[in-house]
């Protein structure tokens, strides 16, 4: 490196920097105005995100205004006022110059020559621009300046490097053409129509179905306002987030702790073991689906766990006697003594329910047993294990979450002796559990919540 | 190798606002106690060490005389750090050293006791003394250091049109992917490093950038250090994530970040960072714009231009629309240099009369940009150029003198269809636009006491003269 940290003598010269004369200054009025933007979302580094580009958005139209006021400029219905979108895609697209998609970008006082941008806004048709713009935003010194353009193809040509997972491109700064006047020529005489933009391609209803599970799954996470979520999701999911409303819609409501209903959840295990129902599964409404189990102390399944094909257990309460078939009382009664050899008793007035999943060809049994604990208060026992005779697989895991946090995540070990997992959840009878299962594969499935409500 | 009188001479302004050196004879008998003759043979930092110790005692009259060796030190570095910055700025940007010095030069030169209750307003030089930490650096690094982020004086130099980027706007622009890519690749930081200063970026955004959307006041943008609270609002993040992570908690416990005043620390260090990068970035650019001839440097002229294809079609097109050019450069002189006065009229500042007069007195009565200052009071040739803004009336009188051309012929009337296409036609008419935009350049450049001749300038007297008779 041609530079040395150590000999910081020229640098202090260049600590300053003359103010170029066609900067914008911004009045205290856009400033405030910017900040109110940033409020329509949680996420505080989202936030400064979405302030900076509103600053770019107002310096540039003024900048727009004072160059070429005739120009029409449609900013009404862009990124920024999309809250849902904003949160997801770092700059202010779906602008419109002159008839001409537009996108800017805020640069920041660092001087980066390297630019992040947003796989979004060159990858996705509904976000993709034909001229992207390149707008300083001094936030400090509240001046913007418009530095520079280029066009989709010229941007898309000078990728640095792909990183697959990653949601943006870096691209060189010196990519960009630097000559301002220019732009406003291209702005004002360039035919629309003639600079290319990418193909819309439809989302396949089996990712989208997918990806709704994952999310169901991830909430926690995605909730927590401390937490990227460029770190949660990949790039790919993001991008499927990005072209379907529902699941925007749904990632906004639950990171302004506004808890939506799971997404999809009548999907549940089914696209797994028939693909040809998929289609017909991911033309539903999307209703969501919540099992109440508080119905199976009335001895009745309820609809919505007969659909997703659970099985009501006889009751408990006759010591098991009442369960006819001799491989399910087997499994069953051994897990339960070596639970309460663990100190787990299982309440007289328990009731329970199992169903079996299908996943690779291996079939797993999760038994769910629920019973109140007082008047407010309800215990849910969930055990996993496998059909009779069928060795549970290594790495099976089973995971339970609340509406904020992961309440327990067991998993197989080649060291244990069990061939089951359990976990044991108590919740008031507001509250719903996710339950999420995978067998080892690193597929997890998650499945439709639990509620109490007898 | 230091100099006596920088630790016996005291710089301080008198009520006139001059600039005074005032002998300290304590301090210089002081000195000569200290360190007999041998001063001159010592390095800066030694010298500074040896006092510093002398202050930190708790004997009176050794301790106070010590300071005020200091203290002429420092009166002398914020009086070099201000005559820096007038030498490299004050000139185009119209100030000069005296202008600077009333904000940093706060030091009234008399003894008093510290931490007496009757101590005036801290001044700077006893702020520096509280805070600095001589291992680290000299004494000549922390008063630079200070003055350069000293708010009123960014402010005021902010106002003349040169500015500096504080560490903290630097840390609130920069991502933890940047901060990862530039710690690794250009200052080749341990793997360890890198993770705890991503780790504390992200505390520093979760508290300081949150709390600067926050921010009622909107008066004086300029980003302070952050405070005790935030500070300690980092520590506890970084604690409350430790808990959470297992990797963080590596870094956590690797570190000292668990208190205020090593997270300051660690913050000013990476900020550093990334400013040194931020320098090379910018390619030691000195960003020393010459504003002597601003209106020299103008982009119209400086594309080569390549003849479409089609070089006698282009020709014919021009001979027979030369005629036009005078028509289409009055109506663009008008519609921009009009929605510029119609753009100023509604802005705050109510500067549309300024504007006029000042083009009036470039184009009209020959004056240059410094000259044109006094009658518009303004400050400097800064101000003017800023104000007048003639490199971007010139492209845009040129952009709407092109779009009238064409519009006026049906073969070119169609949009174009590529952007190499668009720049083609464009060379070919731009030959003939910046021929005249040119010649308005050029005149410009030299001394001149008279009307402008160029027909840019005689047509924009000719608007000036329409709309102040209209």
């Amino acid at each position: 490196m041609m530079f040395s940290p150590s000999n910081p003598g020229p640098s202090d010269r260049q600590d300053w920097t003359v103010l170029p004369l066609d900067t914008v200054t911004l009045s205290n009025a856009d400033i405030e105005n910017a900040v109110q933007v940033s409020q329509a979302i949680s996420k505080p580094d989202r936030q400064w995100q979405i302030y900076r580009h509103a600053l770019a958005l107002s310096g540039f139209k003024q900048w727009l205004r004072s160059r070429s006021p005739r120009f029409p400029l449609h900013a009404e219905t862009c990124s920024l006022y999309q809250p849902a979108i904003a949160s997801l895609v770092e700059s202010v697209c779906q602008l419109s110059v002159n008839n001409m998609k537009v996108c800017l970008l805020a640069l920041g006082c660092l001087d980066d020559p390297i630019l992040s941008i947003p796989r979004a806004v060159l990858d996705l048709s509904d976000y993709a621009a034909q001229i992207y713009i390149l707008v300083d935003v001094l936030e400090e010194h509240q001046q913007v300046q418009v530095v520079g353009y280029g066009t989709h193809s010229q941007l898309m040509s000078q990728i640095i490097e792909r990183n697959p997972t990653s949601w943006t491109y870096d691209i060189a700064k010196a990519t960009f053409t630097t000559d301002v006047d220019s732009l406003l020529l291209i702005l004002e005489r360039l035919d629309p129509n003639s600079v290319p933009l990418p193909q819309a391609v439809g989302v396949e209803t089996n990712a989208i179905a997918i990806l709704s599970q994952r999310l169901n799954q991830l909430w926690p996470r995605l909730r927590d306002p401390e937490f990227p979520l460029e770190d949660v999701l990949s790039w790919q999911e993001a991008a499927i987030i990005l072209q379907c409303v529902e699941q925007q819609n749904w990632l906004y409501q639950l990171q302004m702790g506004r808890e939506p209903l799971p997404l999809r959840p009548v999907f549940e295990d089914k696209y797994q073991s028939s693909a040809q129902n998929i289609e017909s599964i991911a033309a539903q409404p999307l209703a969501p689906s919540i099992v109440n189990a508080g119905q199976w102390l009335q001895n009745q399944l309820g609809q919505i766990a007969q659909d997703l094909e659970w099985v009501l257990m006889p009751s408990l309460s006759l010591g098991f006697r009442g369960l006819r078939s001799a491989s399910l009382v087997d499994n069953f009664e051994t897990v339960v003594a070596s639970l309460n050899a663990d100190g787990i008793a299982i309440s007289p007035h328990a009731q329970g329910a199992y169903k079996d999943i299908v996943q690779n060809e291996l079939t797993l049994r999760l038994y769910a047993i629920i019973w109140p604990l007082d008047k407010n208060e309800w215990v849910l026992l969930l055990i996993l294990g496998t059909t009779p005779g069928t060795p549970a697989p290594m790495g099976m895991r089973l995971t339970v979450y609340d509406q904020s946090q992961c309440l327990a995540d067991r998993q197989l070990s080649a060291t244990s002796s069990d061939g089951y997992l359990y976990a044991q959840v108590v919740g008031d009878r507001q509250e719903c559990f996710w339950v999420v299962i995978d067998n080892g594969s690193g597929h997890p499935i998650a499945l439709a919540p639990f509620s109490f409500d007898d | 190798m230091a100099v006596v009188s920088h630790y016996s001479q005291m710089i301080t302004l008198n009520m006139g606002g001059q600039r005074q050196r005032r002998q300290v004879t304590e301090a210089a008998d002081f000195l000569g106690q200290i360190f007999g003759n041998g001063l001159t043979d010592l390095p800066n930092r030694d010298v500074q060490w040896t006092l510093w110790k002398q202050m930190q005692t708790q004997s009176a009259p050794e301790s106070l005389l010590a300071e005020i060796c200091l203290r002429c030190f420092i009166s002398y570095q914020i009086d070099q750090a201000c005559a820096q910055l007038a030498d490299q700025f004050g000139h185009n940007h119209g100030f000069t050293q005296l202008d600077l010095l009333p904000y940093v030069l706060s030091d009234d030169g008399r003894f008093y006791r510290k931490s007496s209750t009757q101590t005036p307003n801290v001044s700077l030089a006893t702020d520096i003394l509280n805070t600095i930490d001589l291992e680290r650096a000299g004494l000549g690094h922390w008063v630079t250091q200070r003055v350069k982020q000293h708010s009123d004086l960014n402010q005021f130099l902010l106002e003349q049109g040169v500015y500096r980027v504080s560490d903290w706007a630097i840390l609130n622009d920069t991502s933890g992917q940047q901060l990862r890519r530039i710690l690794t690749e250009f200052h080749t930081l341990s793997q360890m490093e890198i993770e705890t200063n991503a780790y504390l970026l992200t505390a520093y955004h979760q508290v300081y950038r949150s709390d600067r959307l926050k921010l009622k006041k909107r008066q004086g943008r300029l980003c302070s250090p952050p405070s005790t609270d935030q500070l300690q609002r980092m520590v506890a993040f970084m604690e409350r994530k430790t808990l959470s992570r297992a990797s963080a908690s590596l870094v956590y416990q690797s570190n000292t970040l668990n208190n205020p005043v090593n997270v300051m620390k660690s913050l000013r260090q990476l900020a550093d960072y990334l400013r040194q990068y931020r320098i090379y970035a910018r390619g030691g650019r000195t960003d020393n714009v010459s504003l002597n001839t601003p209106e020299g440097q103008v982009s119209v002229g400086d594309k080569t231009a390549e003849l479409p294809p089609d070089e006698d079609a282009a020709d014919t097109f021009l001979a027979q629309y030369r005629v036009q050019l005078k028509i289409c450069l009055d109506q663009a002189i008008a519609e921009v240099v009009g929605d510029r006065i119609s753009q100023l009229q509604k802005s705050k500042k109510g500067n549309a009369d300024q504007f006029v007069q000042g083009l009036h007195l470039f184009h009209c009565c020959g004056m240059s940009m410094g000259e044109i200052a006094k009658p518009l009071k303004l400050k400097a040739q800064y101000q003017v150029t800023r104000l007048l803004k003639l490199k971007e009336i010139r492209a845009d009188v040129r952009r709407a003198v092109l779009a009238k051309l064409c519009a006026s012929v049906e073969k070119l009337a169609s949009s174009y269809v590529d952007i190499a296409q668009l720049q083609q036609m464009d060379s070919a008419l731009e030959e003939q636009v910046n021929a005249v935009i040119q010649e308005a350049v050029d005149e410009t450049s030299g001394t001149r006491h008279h009307p402008l001749k160029s027909l840019f300038a005689r047509r924009l007297c000719d608007y000036l003269k329409s709309i102040s008779t209209a």
